[in-house]
């Protein structure tokens, strides 16, 4: 089986990870629930894996809360720093996690939201950016990374004229964690949301919100934290302030053993890896007739995320993805991946397109074998 | 006053207080890095009605431990005499 779906998981996963899970799952405490035994067991291991996120996102330790994915995060992010009447900036690279969550907002709250338009190439139009500030922009939230076509926006600038203005920015750094640089301080970011499951090499299930100590994030769930239990009102100290509820210990082991095994390899070192694959699965798929691709690839340019969005004339990209599967073990994803605005600009909103994407742990097969099966299916060369 | 395995009494001299479980466990991290004598209990009820983990300590271990917090800039809450309760039954933090 060849797996080129790591932009939805990792899938494959440094043994340590799973080791990490089995160790913390075998044990059984809970983080914060008693002084002794396997609960001070666990409550260790999360603190360790909270310092080797901080190390990692140049945060301030009682900064880095624990969550459940990328999409908790940013709901959490969002729904903590706009309050009633406030202006969001948002971009057409958004995922569902960030538009749905501002389209509530904007029903519950009053929120308004503006939107950095993408053209048809899937670049965002900057052009446009500035001029979409208001007195009550709050917020202007930035994929760091389209899901769609591995584009990386220019974070850092966009942050540095968000801030020019005074408001914060959130960064929806899904596909980017683990694979690029992601401090605060290099992408101007005021919070970082990440899932730990893609290319930080976690499980399922974790996730984290990363804020300066500029934003402040007020709760969405409210709940046990293991201390100050007299007070029924959320604390506000960090991290108990966003970590209501039972921590998923096991899943957090995980990440810490994912974090460090990324830290041991190099951010540098896996990013070249992955740019070598994803510039022979672009040449690769390049020569085939009837394929077109989206984004930087379409351009000539490498993604920067080993991400290739495509469709082939005749095929529906359900059935092709299907194919792929079902005949060759390749593994992609076909639809609108969540990104549905991404994929109104580059006008596959009815068709959707299939992605083929790469992580730490693909290899060269995996690419040839995907190039080939599709090769075959499609009918070679131009 | 019997002595536990770990050398200290089972009933602490003082025990100190934390805003978060992070911030117990940065103090035990640091006190076992430069070998302060202690070790974390759960907060014990006389000290408020809410849990958590708190740091116990022997009164003689106590200065070596507030000179520690200030150079690691370790956040605590309170230190509580556990050996001299008040007339109500409260002990004396400070």
């Amino acid at each position: 089986m060849r797996y080129l779906n790591c932009a939805a998981t990792s899938h494959v996963r440094p043994p340590a990870v799973t080791q990490a899970v089995l160790a913390a799952f075998t044990n059984g405490g809970s983080y914060g629930r008693g002084g002794y035994g396997p609960d001070l067991d666990a409550a260790r291991e999360v603190e360790r894996t909270r310092n080797d996120l901080a190390r990692f996102f140049g945060a301030a330790a009682e900064r880095v809360c624990f969550t459940a994915n990328a999409t908790m995060s940013l709901n959490v992010a969002l729904s903590g720093l706009l309050r009633a009447g406030d202006h969001v900036i948002a971009t057409d690279w958004d995922h569902n996690s960030v538009l749905r969550c501002l389209t509530r907002l904007e029903r519950e709250r009053g929120i308004r939201s503006s939107f950095v338009p993408a053209h048809a190439d899937g670049t965002l139009d900057l052009a446009t950016f500035e001029n979409l500030f208001e007195p009550s922009t709050r917020v202007v939230v930035i994929t760091h990374a389209s899901n769609v076509t591995g584009e990386v926006a220019p974070v850092a600038n966009m942050a540095e004229i968000a801030h020019a203005h005074g408001a914060l920015v959130v960064v929806d750094a899904a596909q980017t964690a683990g694979m690029l640089p992601c401090t605060l301080a290099e992408i101007g970011a005021d919070v970082v949301c990440a899932t730990g499951h893609k290319a930080l090499m976690g499980p399922q299930g974790t996730g984290v919100l990363i804020a300066g100590d500029t934003a402040d994030i007020q709760p969405l769930l409210c709940g046990g934290t293991g201390t100050d239990s007299i007070n029924t009102a959320q604390p506000d100290a960090w991290p108990e302030r966003l970590e209501a509820g039972t921590l998923n210990v096991p899943g957090i082991a995980g990440l810490g053993a994912g974090v460090r095994w990324i830290e041991e390899r190099g951010l540098a070192a896996i990013n070249a890896h992955e740019n070598a694959l994803i510039d022979r699965l672009i040449d690769g798929v390049s020569e085939l007739s009837g394929v077109h691709l989206y984004g930087p690839a379409a351009r000539g340019e490498r993604p920067n995320t080993p991400i290739v969005s495509l469709t082939v004339d005749g095929w529906d990209c359900g059935v092709l993805a299907d194919e792929l599967a079902r005949r060759y073990r390749v593994m992609t994803r076909a639809g609108l991946h969540c990104a549905p605005r991404m994929h109104r600009a580059l006008g596959t909103e009815k068709s959707g397109t299939v992605r083929f994407s790469l992580g730490a742990l693909s290899t060269e097969l995996d690419v040839d074998a995907a190039v080939a099966a599709l090769a075959e299916l499609v009918g070679g060369g131009r | 006053m019997s002595a536990s395995p770990t050398g200290m009494r089972a009933t602490p001299d003082v025990v100190v207080t934390f805003p978060t479980t992070r911030s117990a466990l940065t103090a035990e991290a640091a006190c076992k890095e430069a070998q302060v004598p202690g070790r974390l209990i759960p907060l014990p009820p006389a000290l408020g009605a809410g849990c958590g983990m708190a740091w116990a300590l022997d009164a003689d271990a106590l200065p070596t431990f507030l000179a520690l917090a200030e150079k690691r800039s370790l956040v605590y809450e309170k230190v509580c005499d556990m050996q001299e309760p008040s007339a109500e039954g409260s002990r004396s933090c400070s």
